[in-house]
């Protein structure tokens, strides 16, 4: 008993690391709202560049716990994160997030992943999450050249893969490059539906204008390879797998707004059509 | 389909999912890996294509194998799953479709852009049906694994 006592008296710095469990909040002194705060700027992270729901809802109950919060309620759509903690001593915090641009990063997304796992095999205290989290954000995976390649590369591949020849494929690189400078440095000013029916129509031209003046060949491979670029496919995936782990709702949200993002990706091609197809007398 | 026109198209499934791949800014290290999933989507989707036809059964059998290798790299590496299932299924979009039947729409071809429409309807029915198959395995995995690890720690415990 004495011995116990003597125990329990000692200085909390000598604990060592890994008796953090889950009376880590006391000892890393967060308060409740500082802890929910944390959890949120990582589920939010998360969601913007990419994750699926039911990760981001996972992912801030999972933190919470990891800090000692005892009973815990995430509620996440696309574009909004609710959640509220209650500790162990009867202190609560309820916080709301609201996102309002996702964009696909993956390197990010599996950044951020890993640095939750982190968090809940041992709790950080708050600068060093956050030095974290600022660090993810500014990493880079790929230099800025790289990613016009990928995008020159994605669209005359899809051109090739159709039948195209490699003229047609030179034809949709170029558009590629053009898409990938719109896709980098117009959609952080400009309105998303706005942007994808711009992409829409710029890819449209520049491909029939490309057959007409004899550099590309077909005009219909072309416009397929640089549809591509332009399909939100990958949401069409997400949004299937929001609605089968029981996120219904964001799911389906995700899913109208693929099916959106597609018809506004239609109207801009189907403008191109119609207007070079009038102008030019087809 | 003729030898050539399969490798030609086997090469640029794979260049259009590295491509991709480099977009959505996947880690660099990662992209023989999306490469992978490329050739493997595409290849068992022209396989199946040769063996059955149609466009709904090679797409549900090439996302379902698809969704299975993502399934399986994100375990080993601790990753989260879409990092490798969207690199894989960029073969699969139909965009060609898409644009057939916006073409027979312009032109005025209202039937024939009605069955264009269905069929990319079908080759997304097809990618649906195979990423929820496959996802589906992949819960059931988990969850079995999770009951036998506690079935584990808790008779560790009585003893």
């Amino acid at each position: 008993m004495a011995e116990h006592k003597a125990e329990i008296g000692a200085e909390p710095a000598i604990l060592p690391q890994d008796t953090f469990d889950r009376a880590a909040t006391y000892i890393l002194s967060l308060r409740v709202d500082e802890i929910l705060d944390l959890a949120l700027d990582v589920g939010v992270a998360l969601l913007s560049c990419g994750a699926e729901v039911h990760r981001v809802e996972d992912t801030v109950s999972r933190i919470c716990a990891a800090y000692g919060a005892q009973e815990i309620e995430v509620f996440a759509i696309t574009s909004v994160v609710i959640a509220q903690i209650r500790m162990p001593d009867g202190n609560y915090s309820s916080q709301t997030r609201r996102i309002t641009r996702t964009y696909h990063h993956l390197a990010r997304l599996e950044k951020l992943n890993a640095l939750s796992r982190e968090i809940c095999r041992k709790p950080l205290d708050k600068e060093t999450v956050n030095q974290k989290l600022e660090d993810i954000h500014r990493h880079r995976p790929v230099p800025e050249w790289l990613c016009f390649i990928g995008g020159m590369l994605a669209t005359s591949a899809f051109t090739l893969f159709f039948g195209g020849t490699w003229r047609d494929g030179l034809v949709a690189a170029i558009i590629g490059f053009f898409l990938t400078l719109i896709e980098r440095h117009g959609k952080p000013v400009i309105n998303a539906m706005a942007a994808t029916f711009i992409n829409s129509l710029l890819a449209g031209l520049l491909a029939i204008l490309s057959v007409r003046i004899g550099l590309g060949q077909h005009e219909d491979l072309i416009i397929i390879g640089t549809i591509m670029l332009e399909i939100p496919g990958i949401s069409f995936g997400n949004a299937l797998r929001d609605m089968l782990f029981g996120d219904t709702l964001a799911g389906v949200l995700r899913f109208i707004q693929a099916i959106l993002q597609s018809l506004v990706m239609a109207a801009g091609y189907l403008c191109a059509m119609l207007f070079l197809g009038q102008a030019l007398g087809v | 389909m003729s030898t050539t026109v399969v490798i030609v198209k086997l090469i640029t499934a794979v260049l259009g999912s590295v491509g991709f791949a480099i977009l959505f800014y996947l880690q660099p290290q990662k992209l023989p890996l999306a490469a992978v999933g490329g050739l493997l989507t595409c290849g068992v989707y022209l396989g199946m294509q040769t063996l059955l036809g149609g466009e709904l059964l090679p797409n549900l059998a090439a996302t379902f194998v698809g969704t299975i290798f993502s399934e399986i790299m994100a375990r080993l590496t601790k990753a989260p799953v879409p990092v490798y299932l969207l690199p894989c299924l960029i073969p699969l979009v139909p965009g060609g479709m898409l644009y057939k039947t916006m073409n027979h729409f312009i032109q005025g071809s209202y039937g024939a852009a009605g069955s264009c429409g269905l069929t990319a309807l079908a080759v997304a029915v097809g990618i649906a049906g195979g990423i929820m198959a496959a996802s589906v395995c992949g819960m059931l995995y988990g969850q079995a694994v999770g009951y036998i690890k506690k079935k584990r720690a808790s008779s560790g415990f009585h003893k």
